[in-house]
């Protein structure tokens, strides 16, 4: 009889362990998602010669009409390379990120800075919140034609030099004496044109300017063999991508290491939290593949806030590119590597924390019960609510522990 | 003589001893110790069957793999149940606790009716 309580609970001990073994779980979830983690020499094509001239272009403010904006002065390195602002502040202003938007001068660029962590690589296939420019197959569809015939290596080198043909992010002040000319050369032109504009006014600019920092920059492009007679926007795109790409874009995540094999990378709750992630919370449905992102567009029916890119202060998202009325209100979905650095979010950076956003997904009116609507926004909401992706109706029932795990697992990514 | 007597009821004692152990204690123990589990594994196995009933008419490979993935809670609660059966716990047992955890089980009447009568006038 005294044997017996041994017996029973050696017997009772052995109840299933791999029932519970999470990394049993994730080991399907990685096969069934064919997950291969990051891998840091799959990237876009490039020149690495061009980096140094890139990192000089990237923060010099020689290219903006007023010589007051970088593409660091939204690209911070300090911020995760975005500025922590809702929606960036362009020309006219001075200082970065908070400082930036106080000093009060600065045009309102209405949509949030994306990091450039992690956007070199080559399955990276759609840039900006519009997708303005994405590759379609063989194809880059963008607003300046065809890229590879106007000499860029990369859909990034493409969209590196897209700001630098925008008025409020770079031109400049369209009333301003220093800047009104670059402006009126490049702003009234479109598609292709667009680009040689801006190419002969930098030629111009070239020739022209005897100062310090343009004499640098001219010696720069000599190493790359660049004159000032050859010289194509393209050229700027490249090297911006080859600094990008150098620098910015071989990032590291727990996730990614776990799964390379590293089982103790996270901890229990971020293990449960990925399985959330990729089973009953849907969120892989569209923040899907290792960029975790499907690289389409959807609507999760952000209010719209203050400015917008759009008449009247909306924003139209995919629709203004794409003239498609089911695309309204679509944004692409954004690569979640590095989020939980990238505050706040949003096509209009509207939620500060992660946990604003991801519960947005689930229940909005948890957000939209305390949010402080623009003027007439609150009676203008209903159609943009009506544009609310149906995948996220099939988002499992969850509870508020799960919702915790989930946002753990997101510091992981 | 005397030896076999006694052996024979020492083999019945033990015989029912046995039995009771197997039948009836083993079963207990195993059953109170693993209906929580049971309960929260046989509520996710219902919500992923359910969701991947719908899941799989909207054609959407994305959705269906989300779905495919979830269903992994119904394997914990078929291995859950096949331990709880290997040792002895009744499937009349399970069946109750499957139906306690959806909420299935029937509610009187009186059950709501309390919340609304008065307790003084």
């Amino acid at each position: 009889m005294k044997l017996l309580p041994y017996f029973l609970l050696v017997m009772l001990s052995s109840a299933p362990k791999a029932a519970t073994d999470i990394d049993f779980k994730l080991a399907k979830v990685i096969e069934a998602y064919n997950l291969r983690g990051l891998d840091c020499s799959n990237v876009q094509s490039h020149e690495p010669s061009l980096s140094e001239l890139g990192k000089f272009v990237f923060e010099s403010t020689l290219l903006s009409g007023n010589n007051d904006t970088s593409c660091s002065t939204c690209h911070i390195e300090s911020k995760a390379r975005t500025d922590g602002l809702s929606v960036s502040v362009g020309v006219g202003g001075s200082g970065e990120g908070m400082e930036r938007f106080k000093h009060g001068h600065g045009i309102l660029v209405p949509r949030n800075s994306f990091t450039l962590m992690g956007r070199g690589f080559a399955d990276y296939q759609a840039y900006f919140w519009d997708g303005k420019v994405q590759s379609q197959g063989q194809d880059w569809v963008t607003p300046v034609g065809d890229g590879k015939k106007l000499g860029y290596h990369s859909l990034l080198a493409v969209s590196a030099t897209l700001p630098l043909l925008a008025r409020d992010e770079f031109l400049g002040l369209k009333h301003d004496k220093d800047s009104k000319s670059y402006v009126s050369q490049i702003d009234s032109k479109y598609h292709g044109e667009r680009f040689h504009a801006a190419t002969y006014a930098i030629r111009e600019k070239l020739v022209s300017r005897p100062s310090g920092e343009w004499q640098k920059f001219k010696a720069l492009l000599a190493q790359n063999k660049i004159t000032e007679s050859t010289f194509q926007l393209s050229d700027l795109g490249n090297a911006i991508a080859a600094f990008i790409i150098r620098n910015e874009n071989c990032v590291s995540t727990r996730w990614s290491n776990y799964i390379k094999g590293d089982k103790s990378t996270l901890t229990s709750q971020e293990k449960e939290g990925a399985f959330l992630f990729y089973g009953k919370g849907r969120c892989a449905t569209c923040h899907s593949g290792d960029l975790f992102s499907d690289f389409s567009f959807h609507s999760l029916a952000v209010p719209q806030g203050t400015v917008g890119v759009s008449m009247l202060g909306q924003d139209l998202g995919r629709s203004e590119i794409s003239l498609n009325v089911s695309d309204r209100y679509k944004f692409k979905t954004p690569s979640l590597l590095k989020v939980s650095e990238t505050a706040p979010y949003g096509h209009n950076g509207v939620f500060q924390t992660l946990s604003e956003i991801v519960e947005f997904h689930l229940n909005p009116i948890i957000f939209l019960s305390g949010y402080q609507w623009a003027d007439n926004e609150k009676y203008n909401y209903g159609r943009l609510l009506s544009t609310r992706s149906p995948l996220l109706s099939h988002t499992g029932m969850l509870t508020k522990d799960e919702v915790d795990k989930l946002l753990q697992f997101l510091t992981a990514i | 003589m005397k030896w076999l007597d006694i052996t024979f009821k020492l083999s019945v004692v033990v015989g029912v001893l046995a039995y009771i152990f197997k039948e009836l204690l083993v079963p207990t123990v195993v059953l109170q110790m693993n209906k929580n589990d049971f309960m929260s594994y046989s509520k996710a196995c219902a919500q992923a069957m359910d969701s991947n009933w719908y899941i799989e008419q909207t054609g959407n490979t994305r959705l269906s793999a989300s779905s495919n993935i979830q269903l992994l809670d119904c394997h914990e609660y078929d291995l859950l149940q096949k331990h709880m059966l290997k040792y002895g716990v009744s499937e009349y047992a399970l069946s109750e606790l499957g139906l306690k955890a959806l909420e299935l089980h029937q509610r009187p009447a009186s059950e709501i009716a309390e919340q609304h009568k008065f307790t003084e006038r």
